[in-house]
């Protein structure tokens, strides 16, 4: 009891100290974003973040989809021991509802992708949204993706990752890795963000997925 | 001008940190971990306003960390159902 009083005390302690800190901080000034701002003509999207996403800071990007591939493997090797039936039976309610919910979810899914070159959008939000729907149709059908090979899955969850690194080798011909060539960043940038969406999307789904889907 | 969303990271920060270091149940310790990057992340960009806009780099860097900590999360919890399994 008194060890957790104790803690109770440094904790509002640190947290006064933090306050004191932040509040006599001085102004924050943004130096990296005027560079940003500076070099946007260059980047081929127009939008400030989706700039530093995928080009300025495209490795960081990289990286990051590698993690959440990690993760995915991470997940199907703990998961197949405590997997458990999921409670589903056809049913005309959910048939409509995802009849009618699934076509939205694509378009406004493919919407935020287009959207990202120009403002707040692009492939990680789109990717978000279609791997709910991904989940809902799951689980109103169980049985529908249950057919799909284990390999051709392993390979769409890697294809995002993958085309990034081809593009980052490709882009070591004539300049750093994944510096894109003026004239081509536009058109690179929307396909590394569309093979990003689906597969981000299916990882993201698969996350869920492996919990509750049945063995067969 | 002194904003509050800075402070309130703050103390999601500091308690979460609490909840990690107090609880004795798994789920409780990565939903505390959960709590905590919350309140990093809303520091990052509330203390990165200008001129009511955000900053490009730090808002970024934030997304990164948002689909960084979903991995967690999800990695995580599976790590958590496999022990909890593993003792019964």
């Amino acid at each position: 009891m008194l060890y957790k009083g104790v803690l109770w005390c440094m904790a509002a302690l640190f947290l006064g100290m933090l306050f004191f800190m932040v509040a006599t901080m001085p102004p924050f000034s943004p130096k990296l974003d005027t560079l940003v701002q500076a070099d946007l003509a260059m980047s081929g999207v127009s939008h400030d973040v989706t700039a530093v996403l995928l080009n300025f800071r495209a490795l960081d990007t990289l990286l990051e989809v590698g993690v959440v591939l990690l993760a995915l493997m991470g997940i199907q090797v703990v998961s197949p021991h405590f997997r458990y039936k999921p409670y589903t039976e056809a049913n005309t309610i959910t048939d409509i509802y995802i009849a009618i919910l699934l076509p939205v979810i694509i378009l406004s899914a493919l919407y935020l992708l287009l959207a990202g070159s120009y403002k707040s959008g692009g492939a990680f939000v789109a990717s978000a949204l279609l791997a709910g729907g991904i989940i809902i149709l799951k689980l109103t059908k169980p049985k529908l993706f249950v057919s799909l090979e284990k390999l051709h899955l392993r390979f769409l969850s890697a294809l995002g990752l993958l085309f990034f690194v081809g593009i980052g080798v490709l882009t070591l011909i004539e300049g750093l890795f994944l510096q894109y060539p003026l004239s081509y960043a536009s058109t690179l940038i929307l396909m590394i963000e569309t093979l990003l969406m689906f597969s981000l999307a299916i990882i993201l789904a698969s996350f869920f997925i492996n919990a509750v889907q049945d063995l067969e | 001008m002194l904003s509050l969303y800075p402070f309130v990271g703050l103390a999601l920060f500091v308690l979460g940190l609490l909840g990690f270091i107090l609880k004795e149940s798994l789920v409780h310790k990565l939903i505390s971990l959960n709590i905590f990057l919350s309140g990093i992340f809303l520091f990052l960009v509330s203390q990165s306003l200008s001129y009511e806009k955000a900053d490009s780099v730090a808002t970024a860097l934030v997304l990164t960390g948002l689909v960084v900590t979903l991995g967690v999360s999800a990695f995580g919890l599976m790590l958590i159902r496999a022990s909890y399994g593993a003792k019964r």
